[in-house]
């Protein structure tokens, strides 16, 4: 992990211009690598926050008398955060796993750089919510091959064929592991949001 | 206390999606509060302001915020309390003057709007992480 940003941001006062926030989203199936990745390259150890659901529900028990249930259901997703040169903060966001939760995806992708969709080729199909969201919304992503053990067991024509990814999707692969790869899945991101602008 | 929730399918997403941290916010809806970005920064300000009768949860906040710049999303990690309360919480103490948000961009609700990404801010990212 890198060093803390040195920012004695608020101990003297109004003068301090906050940094410039920006944020690229981490997407993929349950357990496909997401908080590994955003953990190789933020500065702090990756934080974990809720979005909770209350679901309420009104019954009559045996006896006859009014039962309340109030289930929570949490929402975990989990973020990590790069201080870069020139007061800039880059959040890392990872998605809640399971598609159910697509209705969350929006709060986290708003205003965001870009995506990066981790891909595990044993469960191909679990990267197709992830992928038909940033297409319906114009969403610049690139698709992330994560390595798993460092083998490489599909050759990317052959995974750009079972996804179906249009010749504009940048594919990679990458290891959610290491620094040096998920550096370059960041980088492939930022790209082709540049290249989005043209 | 019951009436406040609605009951909800339980099978339905959509609806199973009512937030109502009712106790924790005084009543307090999300409305102008679902505006505020996850990686939004806010800062308590330094005047001083009594905190007497503030909830504890509004006084974590303002500690966390007095010691260096804070993520709504970082604020809800270390409260450990829901996205949607703290969203309400730094909203309302953002009113009352406790303290100030930084906005990022210009704050819009649709996923494809991409005016706050520039040509320049892109550039600064792309070497920065380059000299990661
Ligand atoms: N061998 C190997 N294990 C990995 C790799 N990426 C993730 N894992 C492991 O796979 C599991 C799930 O990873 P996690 O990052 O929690 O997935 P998430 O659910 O997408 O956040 C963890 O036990 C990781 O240690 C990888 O590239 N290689
Ligand atoms: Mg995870």
């Amino acid at each position: 992990m890198a060093s803390q940003p040195s920012n004695a941001a608020v101990t003297d006062g109004a003068a301090h211009v906050a940094p410039t926030v920006v944020k690229i989203v981490i997407a993929g199936g349950f357990a496909v690598g997401k908080t590994t990745f955003i953990g190789s390259i933020s500065d702090i150890d990756p934080l974990n926050t809720e979005a909770a659901m209350t679901e309420h529900s009104v019954g009559v028990d045996d006896a006859g008398g009014i039962t309340e249930r109030k289930t929570h259901t949490t929402v975990a997703m989990d973020f990590g955060r790069i201080a870069l040169p020139g007061s800039l903060w880059l959040y890392l966001f990872g998605t809640p796993g399971q598609d159910r939760f697509l209705f969350m995806w929006d709060d986290l992708v708003r205003g965001a750089i870009g995506a990066v969709v981790l891909v595990d080729t044993e469960r191909l199909d679990q990267c197709f919510p992830a992928v038909d969201y940033f297409e319906g919304r114009s969403i610049p992503f690139i698709v992330a091959v994560n390595c798993f053990d460092g083998v490489a067991r599909h050759q990317l024509d052959d995974v750009r064929e079972a996804l179906g990814l249009s010749a504009g999707v940048p594919l990679i692969y990458t290891d959610a592991r290491e620094r040096a790869a998920t550096k370059q899945a960041l980088i492939a991101v930022v790209q082709l949001a540049m290249e989005r602008l043209k | 206390m019951a009436d406040d929730f609605a009951p909800s399918a339980l099978d339905n997403d959509d609806d199973a999606y009512t937030v109502r941290p009712y106790t924790v916010t005084g009543g307090r809806v999300a409305g102008q509060a679902d505006g505020l970005a996850l990686e939004a920064l806010v800062t308590t300000r330094t005047e001083g302001k009594p905190q007497k009768g503030l909830t504890p949860e509004k006084k974590k906040i303002l500690q966390l915020a007095a010691e260096d710049f804070m993520s709504v999303a970082e604020l809800s990690a270390h409260c450990k309390l829901p996205l949607g309360v703290v969203r309400v919480l730094v909203t309302d103490l953002s009113d009352n003057e406790y303290l100030t948000i930084h906005a990022t961009a210009p704050v819009s609700l649709a996923v494809e709007d991409r005016s706050g990404i520039t040509r320049s801010l892109l550039e600064s990212v792309l070497d920065g992480i380059a000299a990661l």
